[in-house]
């Protein structure tokens, strides 16, 4: 028998009568304030930058959701009886909840119950670096926060889960053995109690007490892990030259030559393991480089630390930098290339002028920290 | 008004340097400096939004600038104030960055001089060069009423000096003067386009404004010569009350705008009560601003002279044209302590003079923005 599952927003979400018990814990209320701006801007700032960077107001509601007889499908989607769940700050796009429960619906998956608490930490674009660092794992902060023990937890992670998103788990302390693995397509995974932290980002706008919680787990990552030496005051150019085949910078060969008559030595983190990332970035005051994943490993540095990112003019990888940037206390930039609007798949060059002027201006405001 | 003595024309000026170099590179210098502060380097403070999309060259005046001006007052003895503020000393006439007087300019004024009979006043005292070559509106409030603070702050009497005003002054020039504290006796008129001041000392504060950036003592500055003005006119302190729009109705300028009339009733409709500077006097403009819990306007000498009487730290938002103004509305406002941001209308690219146009979706985005930070 085909299952009739409805979908509904776990933000406003009130159980029928004598459906199990579900429950929220805040933290943060939601927010709505002007976005911070850029330490720059230079190159072709269309308005879909600025609408990007300037027209989003809000920040999410920060909290934890609690579904005790709960389960979880595929992308991470709780469930609890027949229904599921979508929230914004669970970073749903509009249909997926629609699309993944219609290909569910028609079979029927063995069942395989998780005793105790099932924590969902992931969601969509778990295949991208940027996102455990942006997304997935300040969410270890919320569970914390409203008094779950973390080593108690199991988490659920799907079938092909990247390697690095393992190291990331195992580097904070996660034990292996607490990690179930989904293999939503052929089983029903339920739980006890299903626990469905918040994300702490709305678009390009995370909740003020990202910090909070990106200090939280970097704090757990390097109590839980060996670092190497970390040396200070260093320059770094972010290089995505092993690693993009989306964004292509044209006359990147020219930008790093920039870089490193400036005095900033290239780097390539994904060639690096994750204590050597953290290491690295641990002790750049100033950081340039090809927006993207490797950027966002500033999460690892210090307040005051200047960014300058280099990316085309489109909407697409977004601003997060600059909403990870405000709440870490970081001072970000920008160079654009043109490239059209809406694109995904881009080509573009930086003037190498404004390169130069966007440098001047992060050596003035690492000299100000 | 102070009448001019007259003495022999003052002729064959020979040489023209630049008066910061001079100060600096002799060791009895005709021309002293007295340094109050910088120069300094820093990042522009950022603006508080942007929205409409910005040319490469706006976007380079907004962010671009990372050089402060040094603050301080050149003074020579026995010397001469010409027009446009060049100030001549033993045949030598001086330009300077730091005056706002480019080389070129100083070197027309001076060739002007040498061909004809120019008028030479005697003044009775020190004579401050507080006008230059920006002697509109806005260049009063970012360099001329500023000066007097500079002035001060230097060591000089400004009870002590006294002010030439050429012919080009704004209107407003003598009153904002009367208004800070100097007496109708300190303020000379100028005699026309060649009349030349000589004093047995002349004053030249720098300008605390370079580009679109200012010194981090333009707020010291500016706070100094408005509380007085405040004191003269009787005006309460400022104090955020009512989110204001300015209103274009009835300037002599165009806002460079089209359409302005939707952008005001869109502002209205949102809460913002719409004011028209061009029909107020200056007492009751400096009133009405400093009651200013937010402000949205045109980019332009009214909304410079808003941000000035202002309380601190207030939202801004300037509606303008896409292209480089050279206006220090944004470092005036950064050094006030107000947030300013930006919305660019989009030029016609067949025609850029024609008025630009400014999609109403950006103006609501401002009116939000500046509502959440009100």
């Amino acid at each position: 028998m085909q299952r009739m599952v409805r979908i509904e927003d776990l933000t406003h979400y009130t159980p029928p009568p004598g459906a199990p018990p579900f429950d929220y814990r805040p933290i943060a209320p939601a927010g709505r304030s002007a976005a911070p701006a850029p330490l720059f801007l230079f190159g072709p700032a269309t308005p879909i930058v600025h609408e990007e960077l300037f027209s989003e107001f809000d920040t999410p509601p920060v909290g934890c959701y609690r579904l005790t007889d709960g389960a979880v499908a595929a992308h991470g989607i709780p469930m609890q009886g027949e229904t599921a769940f979508t929230a914004r700050s669970l970073l749903h796009l509009a249909d997926l909840p629609a699309i993944t429960i219609r290909r569910m619906a028609p079979t029927s998956l063995p069942r395989r119950h998780i005793d105790g608490a099932l924590a969902v930490i992931y969601g969509p674009s778990y295949q991208t670096y940027g996102h455990w660092l942006a997304d997935f794992l300040p969410r270890l902060w919320v569970l914390a926060t409203t008094g779950h023990v973390l080593g108690d937890l199991a988490y659920v992670v799907p079938p092909d889960l990247p390697p690095f998103a393992r190291a990331l788990l195992a580097a904070v302390g996660i034990d292996p053995a607490r990690i179930i693995t989904h293999e939503y397509w052929h089983e029903h995974l339920t739980a006890d109690l299903v626990l469905v932290p918040t994300g702490l980002r709305f678009g390009n706008r995370l909740s003020p007490c990202f910090g909070e919680a990106t200090r939280f787990w970097t704090g757990l990552l390097r109590m839980h892990t060996k670092l190497p030496p970390s040396p200070a005051g260093r320059q770094l150019f972010l290089s995505r030259g092993r690693v993009s085949h989306e964004r292509i910078m044209l006359n990147r060969d020219a930008v790093e030559a920039v870089a490193a008559q400036r005095g900033f030595s290239p780097v390539s983190p994904e060639t690096l393991s994750i204590p050597e990332q953290v290491a690295l970035f641990a002790g750049a005051t100033m950081l340039a480089g090809e927006y993207g994943s490797g950027l966002h490993g500033a999460v690892y540095s210090a307040p005051g630390t200047a960014i300058c990112g280099l990316r085309g003019n489109s909407r697409h990888p977004s601003f997060i930098q600059s909403g990870m940037g405000a709440a870490m206390g970081q001072h970000t930039g920008y160079v654009l290339g043109d490239t059209p609007g809406q694109t995904v798949e881009q080509r573009f060059t930086i003037d190498l002028a404004d390169f130069e002027r966007a440098l001047d201006i992060v050596e003035a405001q690492a000299r100000l920290a | 008004m102070t009448m001019l003595r007259h003495g022999p024309p003052l002729r064959h000026i020979t040489h023209l340097v630049d008066i910061a170099t001079h100060a600096q590179a002799c060791a009895r210098p005709p021309v002293v400096w007295r340094q109050l502060d910088g120069p300094r380097r820093s990042p522009a403070p950022a603006p508080a939004f942007l929205f409409g999309g910005a040319d490469a060259g706006t976007a380079r005046q907004i962010f671009g600038q990372i050089d402060l001006p040094a603050a301080g007052c050149f003074s020579a003895d026995d010397a001469a104030i010409a027009p446009g503020g060049v100030i001549i000393k033993d045949g030598i006439g001086f330009h300077g960055e730091a005056l706002g007087i480019p080389s070129m300019h100083a070197a027309a004024i001076l060739n002007r001089l040498n061909e004809r009979a120019s008028t030479t006043g005697l003044a009775p005292s020190t004579a401050a060069a507080l006008f230059g070559m920006e002697n509109d509106a806005a260049g009063l409030l970012t360099n001329i009423m500023p000066g007097l603070w500079v002035l001060a702050a230097a060591g000089h009497d400004l009870a002590r000096i006294c002010i030439p005003i050429p012919t080009d002054a704004h209107q407003d020039a003598t009153a904002l003067l009367r208004a800070a504290g100097l007496t109708d006796a300190q303020l000379m008129l100028g005699d026309g386009p060649d009349a030349i001041l000589r004093a047995p000392r002349v004053l030249a504060p720098a300008h605390l404004c370079h580009g679109a950036r200012v010194s981090p003592l333009m707020g010291e500055a500016t706070r100094f010569w408005t509380s007085k003005l405040r004191e003269t006119l009787g005006l309460p302190p400022p104090r955020p009350q009512r989110p204001l729009f300015l209103s274009p109705r009835g300037a002599a300028d165009s806002c460079g705008v089209a359409g302005w009339q939707h952008i005001e009733d869109a502002a209205t409709e949102r809460g913002l009560a719409a004011i028209q500077p061009a029909s107020l006097s200056l007492a009751v403009r400096a009133a009405t601003y400093g009651e200013a819990a937010c402000l949205l306007g045109f980019d332009g000498a009214a909304l410079l002279e808003a941000c000035v009487f202002a309380p601190a730290g207030i939202p801004i938002g300037a509606i303008r044209g896409n292209f480089v103004t050279n206006a220090p509305l944004t470092g005036m406002a950064a050094a006030l302590g107000h947030r300013i941001g930006h919305v660019f209308g989009r030029l016609n690219p067949e025609n850029p003079a024609a008025p630009a146009t400014v999609p109403g979706a950006d103006v609501q985005r401002a009116v939000t923005a500046l509502s959440l930070m009100a």
